[in-house]
Parts: structure tokens; sequence; C-alpha cells
């Protein structure tokens, strides 16, 4: 990444700025989730990163992105998760002291740079990515004002614990809010029921490889059928240290082996023997192990997207996920697999999928949820095109 | 479950609450196989510690407790050797069926308590960590009163 100077150019696409925490060296799904929507945004529109980060100023070449690194001044993320998750524990959570709101507000820290930076990009839509956004977005007016920007807001609400007032401040400024699965659309409908025409799903593109099935991982073929618990992955995401380890499942499972992806240590094992799978734990061979798999098993800390239950049910795969999680909003939505509250739940929802024609059943209406939702990436570009640029916007033929 | 199965379109949500309910139902019988109780909680997903239901060897104790089919020697085949071991398997089932069942019912209340102190150890472990963020939340809400009237305080003095 060269630092390079910004040049005035000539406007011949329209200009977007995404203002996100979820950009740079972070492996996580709302990073991922932001990147997919700039790349589809990229299509149509230049696109400039606004990336909220303790790091120094800078403005440097991402791909096709040009990011604008903005500092945050004064944070403590340790202090503030602590915070967050303490006032999380409350039982009215709107109802928070205002100096315990104020002591939040001080440990995000604040990035009044912002404003300059989008003054000097002058973006014709700005799309506000995550709640985290310590800075004034109530200069960005209000839907109705004059000459501003469009403003769009994609808040992750499954990403850390966002406050009710911290998510209502920036639905308050947007033309639209949306939502990345489907259990997102009713808390931001109860915290602004006028503005509930105005949430809409964004139905993000889950990229798989298609020819996986067609192309099984080495080394799996002599453990016969297996189920596919993830316990971390990619390599560099969260993992639960307490999760369901794959030795534990064998007994139940009536014979069928199970495989574990565990950061970059894959296995498989059945009743008897246990063997590391020799593979780069890449994503197209995480495919090619789903693919295979007779129910894939998420036992991660949940993530803001569920990209992972997307990606299993597009390949054909029913899941099992934890409950109130984005992941299990798209399989309650899909009937594409079932979900746990606990790990007795976890083993009867397994024992179902693979000993009842319940697990087909639900591999097909997930595969036909996830195709149609998700299956499509140049629906998402249009789709994603039309949210944050508008209706009015006419698409033209895409560069490249 | 068999019903739902034969259902052209099924509702995951019902077959999870079927499942739910059938657990709850069957809360009482036992045997039956044994799965570990609800602690999964978001509030310990750093935590180090793991729960005591998690253990192997509590998991292998609930599959193997019940033996019953384990004293029945069906021997195999025909020979004077396998019918002399049928007999004799009869007459010793027989003359300590009493003993037996007592064992059997021995086995299964050990299941029982251990399942239960088990529950109970991961239960005081998370209150533990509750009561924890619990005193953690409390001080730093002390603190931002105490904040707010400082500067209530300050502002009223100027």
């Amino acid at each position: 990444m060269a630092a390079i100077s910004v040049a005035p150019r000539p406007r011949t696409r329209p200009v977007v700025a995404i203002v996100t925490r979820f950009w740079g060296e972070t492996q996580n799904e709302a990073a991922a989730a932001t990147r997919l929507l700039a790349g589809a945004l990229a299509r149509h529109a230049d696109v400039a990163v606004v990336q909220l980060d303790e790091a120094g100023r800078a403005t440097y070449a991402d791909s096709v992105f040009e990011v604008h690194r903005v500092p945050v001044r004064g944070a403590n993320r340790r202090r503030s998760a602590l915070l967050r998750a303490a006032l999380a524990g409350r039982v009215d959570p709107s109802g928070l002291p205002a100096a315990a709101a104020a002591l939040l507000r001080r440990y995000e820290g604040r990035a009044p740079d912002v404003l300059g930076t989008l003054d000097a990009i002058a973006p014709d839509a700005v799309v506000l990515a995550g709640v985290h956004q310590p800075w004034d977005v109530a200069t960005l007016g209000v839907p109705g004002d004059g000459r501003r920007p469009r403003v769009v807001t994609i808040p992750f609400l499954n990403a850390g614990r966002p406050l009710p007032a911290e998510v209502a401040r920036l639905v308050a400024p947007a033309d639209l809010v949306g939502t990345v699965h489907p259990g997102e659309r009713a808390p931001l409908v109860s915290l602004a029921p006028e503005r509930a025409p105005d949430i809409v799903p964004v139905d993000l593109a889950i990229g798989v490889n298609r020819h996986a099935t067609a192309d099984p991982l080495v080394g799996v073929a002599a453990y016969g059928e297996y189920v596919l618990v993830v316990r971390r992955f990619p390599a560099g995401g969260p993992r639960l240290v307490r999760a369901v380890r794959a030795e534990m499942l064998p007994p139940i499972l009536h014979g069928l082996s199970v495989a574990e992806v565990d950061g970059e240590t894959w296995r498989i094992c059945n009743a008897h023997n246990t063997a590391v799978l020799p593979v780069n734990p890449s994503h197209v061979n995480f495919a090619r192990l789903v693919a295979r798999a007779r129910a894939t098993i998420d036992v991660r800390p949940p993530g803001p997207v569920g990209a992972i239950a997307i990606e299993s049910m597009l390949l054909g795969v029913p899941v099992v996920v934890p409950g109130d999680s984005a992941a299990q909003a798209h399989v309650a939505a899909a009937s594409g697999g079932l979900w746990y509250r606990d790990v007795g739940e976890l083993f009867d929802a397994v024992r179902v999928l693979v000993s009842s024609p319940i697990g087909a059943t639900l591999a097909r209406q997930g595969r036909a949820y996830a195709q149609a939702k998700h299956g499509d990436n140049d629906a998402f570009v249009a789709r994603t095109a039309t949210l944050v640029l508008g209706p009015a916007f006419a698409l033209p033929e895409p560069r490249g | 479950m068999d019903e739902l199965s034969q259902d052209d379109a099924l509702d995951a949500g019902i077959i999870v609450e079927q499942l739910r309910s059938l657990v709850a139902e069957g809360r009482n019988e036992y045997p039956r196989t044994w799965m570990p109780r609800a602690t999964y909680e978001d509030l310990v997903v750093d935590d180090g510690r793991e729960p005591i239901h998690l253990l192997e060897s509590l998991h292998y104790l609930h599959r193997h407790w019940d033996m019953a089919n384990s004293r029945i020697c069906k021997g195999i085949g025909w020979g004077p050797k396998a019918i002399v071991q049928r007999v004799l398997s009869r007459i010793v089932n027989g003359a300590m069926s009493h003993y037996f069942a007592e064992e059997q019912e021995f086995r299964s209340n050990l299941c029982r308590a251990i399942d239960a102190i088990a529950y109970r150890v991961d239960n005081i472990n998370y209150a533990d960590q509750r009561a924890l963020l619990g005193a953690v939340r409390g001080d730093l809400i002390d603190l931002a009163r105490h904040v707010e009237h400082r500067l209530d305080a300050g502002a009223n003095g100027s």
C-alpha cells in the first residue's frame, strides 16, 4: 500500500465515501462484508474509504479504493469493550445514566477529522458502515435536506454490543438503512418505527467455489461420510476455547466421521482414528470440505453476517448454528438448518439432521434460499448501486 | 420427528421447537442418551476454563453406564462350549439377578449424581464470572456518577 497524493479528478462517475472502522488488516466478518460492499460499488462509482483507526493520518491506494485513514483520538478500546460489556448486561440499556454514556463516548475516542476528509472527497453518497462512528454525524443533516449527499447506514448490529442510542444516532441522518441479515430489521424498526419503509435488506453475495463438489479434499475419502465442525475459520478469526470438539460427536453419529476446521489445523476422525488433513487452510479447500459434508456445525463465536452458514447452504449442506445470531436469522428464514442454545441442543440437532430425511429437505430449502438471496453477484452489484446511489441512478455499463 | 420428515416443505423453527419439547418431556426419563446441560453463554467467550460437562470422561461414563447387555452371554454357534456358556450365564444371572439390578440402579444414580455435580460446578463457575462482571459494571457506573457529580459541582462552582 503505497502512499499517494490525491489529485482532483474529473467527475465522470459518482463518488461514494464509506466511513468505517472495518477496514485494513482486521480479519472479521464485518470487514469482509464492508469490502464486499465497496467492491460492488466500485463497479459503478469511485469509492473512497474513510478508515477510522488509532494509527496516524494517511492516504493510500488499496486495490481500486482510495483509503483515507483518519485517526481516532483518545480511544481506549479495552476500557470501551469492558464498559460496553458491563452496560449490555443492564435490563434496560436505553435508560443508561448520562455519565455512563458519556464515559463510553470518551473511551470510544473522537475522530473530528472525518468531516474535513468528507469535505475534500465531496461524495455523492456516504455509507456509514458499523456503529462505531465517533464524529458528528448530525452534520450530515437529515433526509430531505437540500443538497446533501445521500446517506446509507449499514449498522452491523451483531458486531460488538451497540447500544440503542448509538444505533438511533446513525438511523436519523440515513436515507436508507441496510440490514445484512433478516434478524436486524425488528430491532431497527422498534428503534425508529416511522423509518420502517427505509430499512431494506442488503443481501450480500457470497462467493463459493461452484466446482468444489466435484473435487474432494485430499485425505477425507478413507473416512467416508462426515459432518463438519467449524471451530475457527478463517485462520485469524475468533475461536471459543470451550466449544464442542470433533471427538465428542462420533458416538452419536451412527458411524459417520467428523471433520474439524480449527484455524490452520484441519482434522478428521471417527470412533477409532484421527488424522490431520495435510491441506492448505484456504477458502477453496474449505468449500471442498463443506461441499462433501452431511452437515456443517458452526461453533465459532457468532459473527455479524453469518457468511459461513450462507456458504454452506449455497453448497447444499444443512447447517447447525448458534441461536440468537446472524447465522440463525438466515437459517430460520431459509429453513435450511437448525440452531442451538447449548451443547445438548447442538447434539440433538446434529442427530436429527444426519439420521432422518429432514436433513435433505432442509438442505434443499437452504440452497434455494441462498441461491435466490445471495447467489447472484451481478444482482448484488445492481442492488447495492441502487441502494447507495439512489433509485434515480441509471446503471452505466460496468467498467472492465 | 418422523411425521415432520414426510412434509414437502419444512419449517426449521417448528423442528427446533419440537426438539426442545421432546427433550423437555423426556427430561425425567432415565436412561436416555446423555447430553450436557445448557451453560453456553456469550459472557465467557474468552474464558479459558472449560466446562466440566464437556469432559470426554464424563461423556464416556454416560455412554457406558448401562451394562445390561454385557451380562447376557449368547455364546457363538451350537457347539458344546457355547451351550455350556449359555447355561452358566442363565444360572449366574438367575442367582445374581438381585445384585445386578442393584448394581444397575447404583450406576444409574452415580451418573445422575456426577451429572448434577458437573452442572452445579459449571453454574457456580459462571455465576462467579457473572458476579465479577456485575461488580465491574457497578463500579464503572458508580465512577460515572461520581464524575457526573464532580462535573455538576464544577459547573455550579464556576
